[in-house]
């Protein structure tokens, strides 16, 4: 018996998205392409199908769509959107019961207001667009301003992406993240950069020991040894070999830092330690990656507000 | 006339010729420049038959939507509400460790009856025990004020840096003031042997004692030494 | 170098390991291995006749396990503040973390608390 259409396509068939366009387009049973002539944008011919596309086919896991399943299986999205802060300096707080002294940093929200939305379709991910503080228009370049004037919200200082599972973590645009966004307990990330050291040797750089102070060493007590094997090694210097360089002010991540205190009044945000950079830094906060995801009590729900994403 | 001008034109180029002739053209361009005055833009009609249109750019043909730049007003600001985030959550710390008050005044600089170096400080913890000592150095301001204190325990020297605004601290009281202004702000030369002032347990007794006869012996049990030694008197 | 408190018969001891630490520095409360360098007189206490054998229990060149009840460097304690003492002191033990003395002479840090020596605490007149 000839397989019909209906019989080939009940053969489990790899998600849409994993197929190749030609296939969506027509049937599998329209093996027997029809030829066309003429305009071609009129009457678009089916193109040469790359794959080997038969039934029974593992999906390709060297895909787009492919690797941004995985990304999804392993859960390293945060569901909700982070907050732009200002560092703001350290202080110390005590816990009443138990007498024991935390250090903390505080930080502060300023007019954090969601500007735009990445979407899956448009742009292959979901992310949430923040824009924090103010800036004067005068100085806000034109299709910027324009952006704004669009979106519905004010010139905004700092623009930042805060990458999200799906669309339920798409906060409505214009939607303002005050400083209770954060629960008190929870754990946060918090992303700066951290402060300069200028260029800076490879004992401080990479910690490595140095040589020593005397026994015949001459103008060589802080430098690194030797930079790598001779013929055995290919008489190359590897790449990424650690030496002397330009040291820090670049982009670091804290993790799980908890959050003790939060003041959506005056946009404040206190977490347990340390956060890298100088005073009047950008810090990033989102939820923690490496924690439960925080319960949130009563949860924005923003999909039905964004159905036709 | 015409004998030299034709002995030029044989002798000369028709360059040399135009050359003569060129002030005149110049003269006539500026006046045409002159009487051209502003460009004025003209709006595209309406009226114009629709084939035309794509010849203009497009911002140029009708019907076009262009929207204008609205620029939307900034939500209040937190960062206006509050200038100072640090110094406030320093002082929300504050209203709770010392509701009163007192422990900050006892390290105010403004108050002249506060502690300072060189005085004998009674410490006594929520967990029963006090610590005495000779102050050195009142360090840090805020909720991050601490006292270095020094004593001697069986013989033993010992410091203890002690938060003033500790949550574990019960009471703070000066047993002793020091006879005498100190002139240092930090008294780092009593670990040395020829300036140590020793225990000041003799100081501290002598203080309860009288504190407890101030308040008719209701402080009694803070020591079990002075129970002992009123029994005596 | 440290003191030893206790009435075990040593008085001076020096510290050659410290135990279960990656760095090479002990604090208050942690067990370190020693050498006897100086033997206590029990000059008064032997007319007292009371700690006769006491004197005995180690001499001057043996091994012993101890822990540090005092120490120099300054310790923090969980509320910011921080306790100091004029010398390193420690207290001899047996490989089952008995006290080998029977009485201490001088404070101790209270830090031994924390690190399971109820015992030492114990038999101490006074700890901060």
């Amino acid at each position: 018996m000839p397989p019909t259409p209906s019989n080939l396509l009940a053969v489990p068939l790899p998600p849409p998205f994993l197929l190749p366009r030609s296939l969506l387009r027509k049937p599998l049973a329209g093996c027997s392409q029809k030829r066309t002539f003429g305009i071609k944008s009129i009457e678009p011919q089916p193109k040469h199908n790359p794959y080997n596309v038969v039934s029974g086919i593992k999906p390709l896991l060297s895909s787009q769509a492919a690797a941004y399943e995985r990304r999804i299986k392993s859960d390293t999205l945060p569901l909700r959107t982070g907050a732009l802060a200002i560092k703001k300096g350290m202080t110390a707080i005590y816990d009443v019961e138990t007498g024991k002294r935390i250090p903390c940093t505080v930080l502060q929200l300023d007019r954090n207001e969601v500007v735009s939305h990445k979407t899956r379709k448009q742009h292959g991910y979901y992310a949430v667009c923040v824009g924090s503080g103010s800036v004067n228009p005068k100085n806000v370049a034109k299709p910027m301003l324009g952006h704004f004037s669009v979106q519905g919200v004010s010139p905004k200082r700092h623009l930042q992406e805060f990458r999200v599972r799906g669309r339920d973590g798409l906060l409505p645009v214009g939607e303002e993240i005050r400083a209770n966004w954060f629960m008190e307990g929870q754990f946060v990330d918090t992303r700066s950069n951290c402060k300069g050291k200028g260029f800076a040797g490879p004992m401080k750089r990479w910690g490595f020991h140095g040589q020593d102070r005397s026994h015949g060493q001459s103008l060589s007590h802080r430098s690194h040894g030797s930079l790598g094997q001779g013929q055995g090694g290919g008489s190359r210097v590897y790449p990424g070999k650690k030496m002397a360089g330009n040291m820090g002010g670049q982009r670091n991540t804290v993790q799980n830092l908890k959050v003790l205190q939060t003041d959506p009044e005056n946009g404040i945000v206190v977490v347990n330690g340390a956060v890298s950079g100088p005073k009047g830094c950008v810090v990033l906060i989102q939820d923690a990656l490496k924690k439960p995801w925080p319960q949130v009590p009563d949860a924005p729900k923003p999909s039905e507000v964004n159905a036709e994403l | 006339m015409s004998q030299p001008l034709a002995s030029r034109l044989s002798t000369c180029c028709w360059r040399s010729f135009c050359a003569e002739m060129r002030p005149q053209r110049q003269f006539h361009r500026s006046m045409v420049t002159l009487q051209r005055g502003p460009v004025q833009k003209l709006d595209v009609p309406s009226d114009l038959p629709a084939q035309l249109l794509p010849q203009f750019p497009e911002r140029y043909r009708p019907g076009r939507n262009r929207r204008d730049i609205v620029v939307h007003p900034s939500p209040r600001s937190e960062a206006e509400t509050c200038k100072d985030p640090v110094g406030l959550v320093e002082n929300r710390q504050l209203s709770v460790l010392d509701p009163t008050g007192a422990r900050a005044r006892l390290f105010d600089k403004a108050n002249p009856d506060r502690a300072k170096v060189g005085d004998v400080l009674l410490t006594t913890f929520k967990s029963g025990e006090p610590v005495s000592g000779v102050i050195m150095v009142i360090k840090g301001s805020g909720p991050h004020t601490s006292v270095l204190l020094r004593n001697q325990l069986t013989t033993i020297g010992m410091e203890m840096s002690i938060k003033v605004h500790s949550p574990l601290v019960q009471s703070m009281e000066i047993a002793q003031r020091t006879p005498k202004r100190k002139r240092r702000a930090r008294l780092y030369y009593l670990r040395k042997p020829e300036h140590d002032v020793g225990s000041v347990q003799k100081v501290v007794d002598q203080y309860l004692r009288q504190r407890a006869m101030l308040t008719g012996g209701k402080n009694a049990r803070q020591g079990g030494t002075f129970r002992s030694r009123k029994g005596k008197k | 170098m440290l003191n030893c408190i206790d009435n075990s018969g040593a008085a001076i001891v020096e510290c050659v390991a410290v135990m279960r630490k990656k760095t090479r520095h002990a604090s208050i409360g942690d067990r370190i291995i020693v050498v006897v360098q100086k033997q206590r007189s029990f000059g008064p206490e032997n007319a007292g006749g009371s700690s006769v054998g006491i004197a005995n229990k180690v001499r001057r060149g043996d091994i012993r396990h101890a822990v540090v009840v005092r120490a120099k460097k300054e310790v923090q304690r969980k509320d910011g503040s921080l306790i100091r003492f004029d010398d390193n002191a420690c207290v001899l033990i047996n490989k089952n973390g008995d006290p080998i003395g029977t009485r201490l002479s001088s404070i101790v840090g209270s830090e031994l608390r924390d690190k399971k020596w109820s015992k030492i605490l114990s038999l101490a007149p006074m700890h901060v």
